[in-house]
């Protein structure tokens, strides 16, 4: 121990911590250290001195007026109007990635770092885990993230609002909404819930508490570059066993021609209990789940394409990457006409003449699909 | 906390009496906070009823488990205190009120020393040794994280010590 090192914990004695017993042996035989240690608590005490010198004469009588309710924000308005998958849900992705692979690769390419996170229902179930980036020059809108607990259901929205000297502020809304309450309008209870700010610590638990639920936990580490199996730059070929996805760009044929091509963001690290659709302009949504579900036909999965046939037409979706691990060959698919998939799908007729996609939990979406 | 949280709560619901006792029991410190960081007694009122009227007019900003209510206004009081300057900046240039009326009051080369702290400084150190803040609300307030507290409180002993021993050095040169 010498008199550099042990100088900062000089200063954490006079802030009446523990210090280590090395730096305390060191401190009782070191003139230096003593010298600076009762500098120290001069300047402490003179500070006080000035604090109590400075004190001021009087306190001001004041009328407090009426308090400000809260409105909804710009952010929140804005949502209104725009479409996304309202229900990204548990153990799934990315709500972030999912916005735009194109996105990501201009951040990566960038250095930009990247906020690796994981939400924790109060049961310890993982609920979501994404990335973000770690600072934003305009905080992401991500969906909605909808689980469904025996006594309710759980919604929430994550965002990282801001990043600055290795924390991160996040952007939190969260609601409950028990099972004996109308569970109608999930998105549009999370989204009035007003959003509390919280800073994180990366690789430290933030507890988030959600009125009459408990808590939520949010962990987080920091990344200087996406790892390769979420980095569209540096992808490798075939996902991990369990996890699913549909990197983009797509293209829909039916009988060898066209149908619809482009469509979205690409999805990633989709689970097995989730669907994603693919939208095509005129033509209603084709819904794909990797377990059978009612009026599904089954398809196959043959590394970045799903073949399969409705209605004696021969269909093939083509994705840039392999959408399951080499193991996995069946996938069950199912048409819905019409632009709605889901009732609380906002309305866009600019989006509806484009092709574009929607992911989320295959039990939800079929307990809220529109009728055709 | 949890008389954090019953007050918080009583604030919420607009319970001017209980947010009354809390601006009687804080608003001295709080003001001594802001003078020292101002430089000026009426800017630092005036701040310091800006950061109490914010906090009663939108109580929902703070969050019980985060940190103590009172950290939370001095963190807000602090931001107000950054704006103050900014405006002052603009409106006259270079200009440092703080100094006048520091100097004036001071008695000591250890309080003239500590007036020559940069703002981060010295309101880390009057929240530390006057306030008796924690590392963890003094992270709250200074929107930092945790872990570089200590540290930063080192480096402000250190930059106050060393315009104190300068500033000695000084006057035994002039005298």
């Amino acid at each position: 121990m010498n008199c550099e090192k042990a100088a900062e914990f000089v200063s954490v004695l006079c802030d009446g911590e523990r210090i280590p017993r090395e730096v305390a042996e060191h401190l009782g035989a070191c003139e230096e250290c003593k010298a600076r240690l009762n500098e120290y608590l001069q300047m402490s005490a003179q500070l006080k001195r000035m604090a109590i010198i400075a004190a001021p004469r009087r306190v001001r009588d004041v009328s407090w007026g009426p308090q400000e309710t809260t409105k909804p924000s710009w952010w929140q308005m804005c949502r209104e109007s725009m479409r996304r998958p309202r229900f990204a849900f548990a153990l799934l992705l990315v709500a972030i990635l999912s916005l735009g692979a194109g996105i990501v690769i201009v951040r990566a390419n960038n250095s930009e770092r990247w906020f690796q996170f994981e939400v924790r229902t109060r049961e310890g179930v993982t609920a979501l885990t994404g990335f973000m980036s770690a600072e934003p020059k305009e905080p992401v809108e991500p969906g909605p993230v909808i689980t469904h607990e025996p006594e309710g259901t759980l919604a929430f929205i994550v965002r990282v609002l801001a990043g600055t000297g290795g924390s991160e502020k996040l952007g939190v809304r969260a609601t409950w909404i028990p099972q004996n309450v109308d569970q109608s309008g999930i998105k549009e209870k999370v989204l009035g819930t007003p959003e509390r700010d919280f800073w994180v610590i990366p690789g430290q638990r933030l507890s988030v508490p959600v009125e009459d639920y408990g808590q939520i936990e949010i962990t987080g580490q920091l990344l200087d570059k996406l790892p390769d199996d979420q980095n569209p730059s540096e992808m490798r070929l075939y996902p991990k066993e369990g996890q699913y996805r549909l990197i983009s760009p797509q293209v829909l044929l039916v009988d060898g021609h066209v149908l619809s091509k482009g469509g979205g963001n690409g999805l990633n690290m989709l689970t097995k209990d989730c669907f994603f659709a693919y939208y095509a302009p005129h033509n209603g949504w084709y819904i794909f789940a990797f377990n059978a579900f009612p009026g599904a036909t089954e398809g196959k999965i043959n590394a970045n394409q799903v073949e399969f046939t409705l209605d004696g037409r021969s269909y093939t979706l083509v994705a840039a990457a392999p959408i399951a691990d080499a193991s996995v060959t069946k996938i069950w698919v199912r048409h819905h006409a019409g632009n709605r998939l889901v009732d609380d799908e906002p309305v866009s007729p600019d989006l509806d003449s484009r092709s574009h996609m929607m992911f989320g939990d295959l039990k939800y979406m079929l307990e809220h699909i529109t009728t055709e | 906390m949890a008389d954090d949280r019953e007050l918080w709560e009583r604030i919420c619901r607009g319970d001017t009496g209980a947010f009354d006792g809390f601006y009687q029991e804080n608003v001295s410190p709080l003001n001594g906070f802001l003078r020292q960081l101002l430089g000026n007694t009426q800017a630092a009122e005036d701040v310091a009823q800006e950061a109490f009227l914010h906090l009663w007019r939108k109580p929902n900003g703070f969050h019980p488990e985060n940190g103590s209510l009172r950290a939370y206004l001095f963190g807000i009081a602090r931001k107000r205190a950054a704006e103050w300057w900014r405006q002052q900046r603009s409106t006259a240039d270079e200009q440092e009120p703080r100094k006048t009326e520091c100097e004036t009051e001071s008695s000591s080369l250890i309080e003239e020393a500590f007036s020559k702290l940069g703002a981060e400084q010295r309101s880390l150190l009057w929240l530390k040794l006057v306030e008796g803040q924690s590392y963890v609300e003094l992270a709250a307030i200074l929107e930092i994280p945790v872990g570089p507290v200590k540290w930063r409180l080192f480096a402000a002993r250190e930059e106050w010590r060393r315009i104190w021993h300068g500033a000695s050095a000084g006057k035994r040169v002039a005298t």
